[in-house]
């Protein structure tokens, strides 16, 4: 554990870079701007500045992403070149993520290109190249042709591992013509290999992050829940106990500071005996073959994150109405338990000075505050207010089926 | 040069309303008046008839506007061109703003702009095909059709009619895939010159990725693409392949520039309208901030506002001009009338340019109360005094000087305020070096007053130089210095309280205060005895007589505060209108207990042992003066030092040079910092009440 020598410079630092983050009440202001270049003008003046320049010399959204994707990097780089070495391997840790963002998107074109026949040479330019694992870029994955040069180059990098099941998942997408749960795979493989290299740290400090990370796990599995209850809800009663444990493991990231795999399956079998609520089912089928969702419903209640009956009760009879309330309302849902962490992040900054808290804070503020700049470009890109351009975003990830 | 705040005066104005928009105009042009918002609390006016004020129309909030303005300062800026001056607002000309319509405009231009936006795109995606080409290509050693590990590229060579070749090449647009054509093919008819009913044929070079085999494959078949092995000509061509590769993505990259400065110029098409609506719509944000502080009735408007006394004669000319009489005007004195209260007075600080860096270093601990002391020009001599005696060198000076002046012409705004303070404080090293006899840490004339370098060194004292060289031969003289400017400058503090709170007539303050006349009696009393004391050789203290007098008398006096205190809240507690009377016995918070007597005694005890740690600690503060300008003597004795010790004179010089750099910089941000703390918390602590408003006039200026 880190002494107060430790974190002093380091967390008085942080200190001055989350008071530059970027308020709600800016966000609005940014919200009532008319188009991307006035958004982009109005961020000139913190730490997006690059951002108008790049616009107005490709007028390439994606390339603004590249940038934010970039500066991101930079974030981490820069806290890495404070820190005191104790800490570096946490700043690794987090920026682990970056990693793997790249690897998703590195197989989402592959799949796009290799199972939809889909052109991707536009997209190419904008997954950035210097990322490499064992020498082996992201686009040697976009670029391989069949399942076996695929499997051989996620060898090669060194990251087969990093995915769990990643040659049974290969299978599925092949199968089902669907990258979804290869995904699911990428993402849980992250927070697994998030938690391992935090349990070096010792005492108060591995306390701390793995509270706050087990609090983002269940925030993206609750999201989960609420995006694709279907994941849920459309396992057949009949399957084995087995082939239900083998899908919940696939579904739920493990480490869940309230929620554990366990609680999850438990929460599916509850739901077998309750009576069907659940708002969007893709396939709206009842009876004996679903399972409502209840369970997992009465699980989130019974916690302190959010109480989702709203969720389900988008009342209309036209069905494009009620879908785009479910999607409001989903939105609204997520925004909710995204600032339950947030307020989490910022306890546990106040709590004690002089401990990692301040750090992971900085960490999932700054993240959050590089999403939302990301999503206001897009939302003024086309024209949109935020909000609904967010709703817009979880439809189309549903169609697409996105995690 | 004010040593107060320049006198205001609040003035209530009825007008009819159909002037009020042309009075507006002339108020903005006039720029005078800081208004008070009637609506706001607070403000009282009695109607007398149980009328009701309500606020102004405004077809267009100033919000509105503003936003407007923003989103044409937006489209300006991004077009690198400056936005209009203040300067050139005007009232002459202003016309109702219609935000709606300026909007339709402004949407039709940011429409055109993203068209341009949408092919510059377009380009980019371009170089970004060609870019990710040229990387693939520059694998090779050279053109086979092996492809080298680690590439994911194809090579194909084949034939194709040249009628069916600009097929293949729009075929391949949006693919990253280089073409190459040779000459002409087998049935160029060679010889006789070309026959044009024959489809004369070209050799094709192609590479492309491998990921678009099935599609190129498309496109090949349509043109009817026949693959020959690569050609001998084909060899080799790795470098003109990257050669016309580079040349694509420059003319790409040219025509990404061209499209940039089409936008530009779009808006520069637009300027002379942009530049003319935001000054329209700028006039009119203020028109209708102003607005918004009015009040009107059927027919009358009203407002109200405070204006300097020196420009008020001016303003009434104005108003009553524009409105030919028909008005009504009531002045406040604020000295006259004891019920506004002073934090709500706006405060304007009226000093020369020369002093403006010292009223910046006022302003930023605050501002100072309407009615109380200015320290401004007090300041701008104690902190040239303070910095002179911490960094007193002549040849140093000269270098602030010159720093400072550098960066007042260079610089904007705070960065040049901080020039022209920097140049001041190298003004006052230049004058104290020449009192020290310093020049870059040399004694190349005689000192005028004393031989600080001498007094450091131990070389002080008579024949040293200067006309106190007699009486400041030791370290403890130099510091027994800066303890005498501390007292002054304390004492000063002191009564400059005492001025402040004789004028608000607050003479429970003027006496009880920490910097009222009973603490300065104390001080007084407390300088004398310690002078004695040093003085007797550390020995002996004055007499009993003297020091109950001197010390005994304030302190005791002291105790009176509390019981007074508490009798002031009774009584006001007992005034306070509109509520019942309350009868101190029945406030138990009011009853005078015996515990409450304990306290009294409680708080007169702290008060005292307050007021003697903080007086001590405050004089014997100053003492850092002179610890400063000792550690700079001896930086420069060092570094001289040093000097001397190396046998090259050209390295002697570097040290040198490097050493008086050391010590501008360190010295000179040590000796300002600490001139600013000894201002902020020794002096102004006495005395300075801040919590003022500035004044701020609504102006188009």
């Amino acid at each position: 554990m880190g002494t107060y020598i430790d974190y002093s410079y380091i967390n008085a630092r942080i200190h001055g870079l989350i008071s530059k983050l970027l308020s709600e009440t800016q966000f609005s202001s940014f919200d009532r701007t008319g188009s991307i270049t006035e958004v982009l003008h109005l961020l000139r003046s913190g730490s997006y500045k690059n951002l108008a320049e790049i616009y107005n010399k490709t007028g390439d959204i994606k390339m603004i992403e590249l940038e934010l994707f970039q500066y991101h990097r930079r974030v981490f780089s820069n806290l890495k070149k404070h820190s005191p070495e104790l800490l570096e391997s946490v700043i690794d840790a987090f920026a682990l993520k970056l990693n793997f963002y790249t690897i998703k998107n590195a197989l989402r074109l592959w799949f796009d290109q290799r199972i939809r026949k889909r052109p991707i040479s536009e997209f190419i330019a904008y997954i950035p190249e210097d990322i490499t694992w064992n020498g082996v870029s992201p686009h040697q994955i976009i670029n391989a042709g069949t399942k076996k040069e695929l499997e051989d180059t996620v060898v090669k990098a060194g990251i087969k591992d990093d995915i769990p099941n990643f040659s049974e998942e290969l299978e599925t997408v092949f199968r089902d013509s669907s990258l979804f749960y290869l995904e699911l795979a990428v993402d849980k493989g992250f927070y697994i290999k998030l938690l391992n290299k935090i349990s070096v740290l010792g005492g108060r400090d591995h306390t701390i992050l793995f509270s706050l990370i087990g609090k983002e796990i269940d925030v993206r599995n609750i999201t989960r829940f609420l995006r694709f209850p279907e994941l849920f809800t459309e396992i057949p009663a009949s399957w084995s106990r087995e082939k239900r444990t083998a899908h919940i493991e696939k579904i739920v990231i493990p480490g869940g500071s309230r929620f554990s795999v366990k609680d999850f399956e438990s929460a599916v079998l509850k739901g077998y005996s309750m009576r069907p609520s659940v708002g969007i089912s893709s396939t709206e089928k009842q009876g004996n073959a679903s399972n409502s969702g209840s369970g997992i419903i009465s699980m989130i209640n019974k916690s302190d994150y959010i109480q989702i009956d709203e969720y389900t009760a988008a009342a209309s009879s036209n069905k494009e109405i009620k879908r785009r309330n479910q999607l409001k309302t989903l939105l609204q849902i997520e925004h909710s338990l995204q600032n339950h962490l947030l307020k989490s992040a910022k306890k546990s900054k106040l709590e004690d000075p002089f401990s990692i808290g301040t750090l992971a804070a900085y960490l999932i503020l700054k993240e959050r505050e590089i999403t939302r700049v990301r999503s206001l470009i897009n939302a003024k890109y086309y024209g949109l207010k935020l909000m609904d351009f967010e709703t817009g975003q979880r439809s189309e990830m549903k169609e697409n089926k996105q995690p | 040069m004010m040593i107060f705040p320049q006198r205001m005066k609040r003035l209530t104005a009825v007008i009819l309303k159909n002037d009020a928009d042309k009075l507006t105009l002339r108020l903005l042009d006039a720029g005078v008046m800081d208004f008070i918002d009637v609506h706001s609390s607070g403000y009282e006016l009695d109607l007398g008839t149980g009328g009701r004020i309500l606020p102004i129309d405004s077809p267009k909030t100033a919000e509105d506007l503003e936003a407007t303005r923003n989103r044409i300062e937006t489209f300006l800026e991004n077009a690198h061109i400056p936005l209009p001056q203040i300067s050139a607002l005007d009232t002459e000309t202003l016309q109702k703003a219609d935000t709606e319509i300026v909007n339709n405009e402004l949407d039709k231009l940011a429409a055109n702009i993203q068209q341009l936006r949408n092919s510059q795109q377009g380009v980019q995606q371009e170089i970004n095909r060609l870019q990710e080409l040229h990387r693939q290509i520059s694998l090779f050693e050279e053109i086979t059709e092996l492809v080298p590990s680690g590439s994911y590229v194809e090579i194909q060579a084949g034939t194709i009619g040249k009628s069916r070749y600009n097929s293949l090449l729009s075929g391949l647009k949006g693919l990253p895939a280089y073409a190459h054509r040779e000459g002409l093919g087998q049935n160029d008819g060679s010889g006789s010159g070309i026959n044009s009913e024959i489809d004369y044929e070209y050799s094709v070079l192609l590479i492309f990725m491998k990921r678009d085999t099935e599609r190129i494959g498309q496109i090949l078949d349509r043109v009817q693409w026949k693959t020959i092995e690569i050609p001998s000509e084909f060899r080799g061509m790795k470098s003109k392949a990257l050669k016309d590769l580079d040349q694509k993505i420059k003319t790409a990259e040219k025509e990404q520039i061209q499209l940039a400065s089409s936008a530009e110029k779009l808006v520069a098409e637009k300027q002379v309208w942009l530049e003319e609506t935001w000054k329209n719509l700028r006039t009119n944000e203020l028109f209708s901030t102003m607005q918004s502080n009015y009040g009107k009735t059927n027919d009358t408007v009203i407002f109200s506002g405070w204006i300097p006394a020196y420009r008020a004669d001016a303003a009434v000319k104005a108003i009553e001009e524009v409105t030919q009489g028909r008005c009504y005007l009531e002045w406040t004195v604020p000295e006259n009338n004891q019920s506004i209260p002073k934090k709500d007075i706006p405060v304007l600080l009226k000093h020369p340019r020369a002093l403006q860096p010292f009223q910046w270093l006022v302003e930023n601990y605050s501002i100072p109360r309407y009615g109380t002391i200015d320290p401004t020009v007090l300041v701008s001599f104690t902190y040239l005094l303070m910095f002179g005696l911490m960094f007193g060198d002549a040849g140093q000076g000269v270098v602030l000087l010159l720093f400072g002046f550098l960066l007042a012409r260079l610089r904007k705004n705070s960065m040049a305020k901080l020039g022209k303070l920097i140049m001041w404080c190298g003004g006052a090293s230049v004058v104290m070096g020449i009192l020290f006899g310093s020049y870059f840490g040399n004694a190349w004339l005689p000192p005028l007053w004393f031989n600080y370098h001498g007094v450091v060194s131990g070389h002080g004292g008579v024949g040293s130089g200067g006309i106190s060289a007699a009486y400041i031969t030791t370290i403890y003289d130099i510091l027994g210095i800066t303890i005498k400017f501390g007292i002054g400058i304390i004492g000063c503090g002191i009564l400059l309280n005492c001025i402040n709170r004789f004028r608000s007539r607050s003479w429970f303050h003027l006496f009880f205060d920490h910097g009222g006349l009973l603490a300065g009696w104390f001080y007084a009393g407390g300088v004398y005895t310690g002078f004695e004391f040093v003085n007797s050789g550390y020995s002996t203290l004055p007499s009993a007589g003297i020091l109950l007098l001197a010390i005994g008398l304030p302190l005791l006096t002291f105790a009176a505060k509390a019981p007074l205190e508490f009798r002031n809240k009774q009584q006001e507690a007992i005034r306070k209108p509109g509520k019942e009377a309350v009868s101190p016995t029945k406030n138990h918070g009011l009853a005078l207990k015996p515990t409450k007597i304990l306290g009294f005694i409680m708080d007169w005890i702290v008060e005292l042992l307050e007021l003697f740690t903080n007086y001590l600690s405050n004089t014997l503060s100053f003492m850092r003066v002179a610890g400063l300008g000792i550690a700079h003597v001896s930086l420069m004795i060092v570094f001289m030092q040093i000097a001397g010790m190396i046998s090259s004179p050209i390295l002697s010089v570097v040290v040198l040079v490097l050493g008086n750099t050391v010590v501008i910089v360190l010295e000179g941000l040590s000796a300002g910092i600490q001139a600013l703390r000894l201002h902020y918390y020794e002096f102004f602590s006495k005395y300075f009440c801040g919590s003022g408003r500035v004044y701020h006039p609504i102006s188009i200026r």
